[in-house]
């Protein structure tokens, strides 16, 4: 009687276990706290590309700065010039104290055609304090990974034209190297001008 | 018998004029540009806003630009934090509707350019559509894009 009863509770156990095993698919996972962003991308908070005028160049070189980082390539046709064009516009609603204590930073996932000639060219043209980087594959591909970001390139049907998917993000990094924002390709100017004052 | 079988000839261009032009009426074109990109680009984007005031849908199929070795129309498609870009074959302007060609959406991708464009310069694109004429559009280069498009973001 007491090794039936003792079944039935072990039973019931295990039927309780399998219950709330099963019932945990069919609920939200636990939420995950937002990481302290800090630590997620570029913890390091330094990278070694080559600049526009084919030196070596070192994210800390830009410390006591606030640097606006975002990956892309020059032959892109509507993101990278949205991109500079929303931090052209936020740029205008800063002062030019504020704007003097700004750099944009343009990484290249595209070494095959960005050399820096063409990339100087490039932010020249646009402006917003820009320098652009380039490397090699593995060099860019390393900074690529540091901030969790993506490319993938997509063969044209033409020989002289490809295009590249890849992450529009912009990584606000503080005067201290340290990522604490990352403006969405859908966010206003508004908001970027916002959270760089706040890091000024 | 000869004048009359020659103004019949003539009614009959003159209609067959007539349908043509009839066709590429009702598609009116608003706000072309094209994005500004430094001398040594390759590639740039045309944008505009295309009216279809007919009573029948307009398919755009392509286009021609001098100034560019290739053209194709592309969509562009956000996925989390990435774009990604396509090209379609064709583009439809619905009835008594518009189709919008924007940043973050639709453009005319000018794949090849021939020669540099300067700021403020006006370039001579022809939209082809399935089903109608063509119809000629002078498209501004503009660095920083429209003004309606500036006021979307």
């Amino acid at each position: 009687m007491n090794r039936n009863l003792l079944i039935k509770l072990t039973l019931a156990g295990v039927g309780i276990c399998l219950l709330v095993i099963v019932g945990s698919f069919f609920t939200d996972p636990p939420k995950m706290t937002d990481p302290d962003p800090a630590q997620m991308f570029n913890p390091s908070g330094n990278f070694t590309l080559t600049g526009t005028s084919g030196e070596p160049f070192q994210l800390q070189d830009l410390r006591g700065k606030i640097v606006l980082l975002f990956f892309g390539y020059t032959s892109c046709p509507d993101a990278c010039p949205s991109t500079l064009a929303k931090l052209q516009r936020a740029f205008n609603l800063l002062s030019e104290e504020q704007i003097e204590q700004l750099r944009t930073v343009f990484v290249s996932v595209d070494p095959k055609r960005d050399n820096p000639k063409v990339l100087n060219e490039y932010v020249e043209y646009f402006g917003v304090n820009a320098i652009g980087l380039t490397g090699t594959k593995a060099e860019i591909d390393k900074v690529v990974k540091a901030y969790h970001a993506h490319y993938m390139v997509i063969p044209g049907q033409t020989s002289n034209w490809y295009s590249i998917n890849h992450t529009t993000t912009v990584f606000l990094h503080d005067k201290k190297g340290k990522v604490r924002y990352r403006f969405l390709y859908e966010e206003t100017p508004e908001q970027l001008a916002e959270a760089i004052r706040k890091y000024l | 018998m000869k004048l009359l079988s020659r103004s019949l000839c003539f009614s009959a261009v003159c209609l067959l004029l007539s349908i043509a032009n009839a066709g590429a009426q009702g598609i009116t074109v608003q706000d072309a540009w094209i994005r500004g990109v430094p001398p040594s680009a390759a590639t740039t984007a045309a944008f505009m806003t295309i009216h279809n005031s007919g009573p029948d849908d307009a398919v755009l199929k392509s286009a021609d630009c001098d100034i560019a070795e290739t053209v194709q129309i592309h969509t562009m498609e956000q996925v989390g934090e990435i774009m990604k870009m396509k090209e379609v074959s064709e583009l439809l302007i619905p009835a008594n509707g518009q189709a919008s060609l924007a940043p973050k959406g639709y453009h005319i991708m000018l794949i090849g350019l021939v020669r540099p464009i300067k700021e403020g310069e006006a370039i001579p694109l022809s939209l082809i559509f399935t089903d109608r004429e063509a119809v000629a559009v002078d498209a501004v280069v503009k660095k920083w894009g429209s003004m309606s498009h500036m006021s979307h973001h």
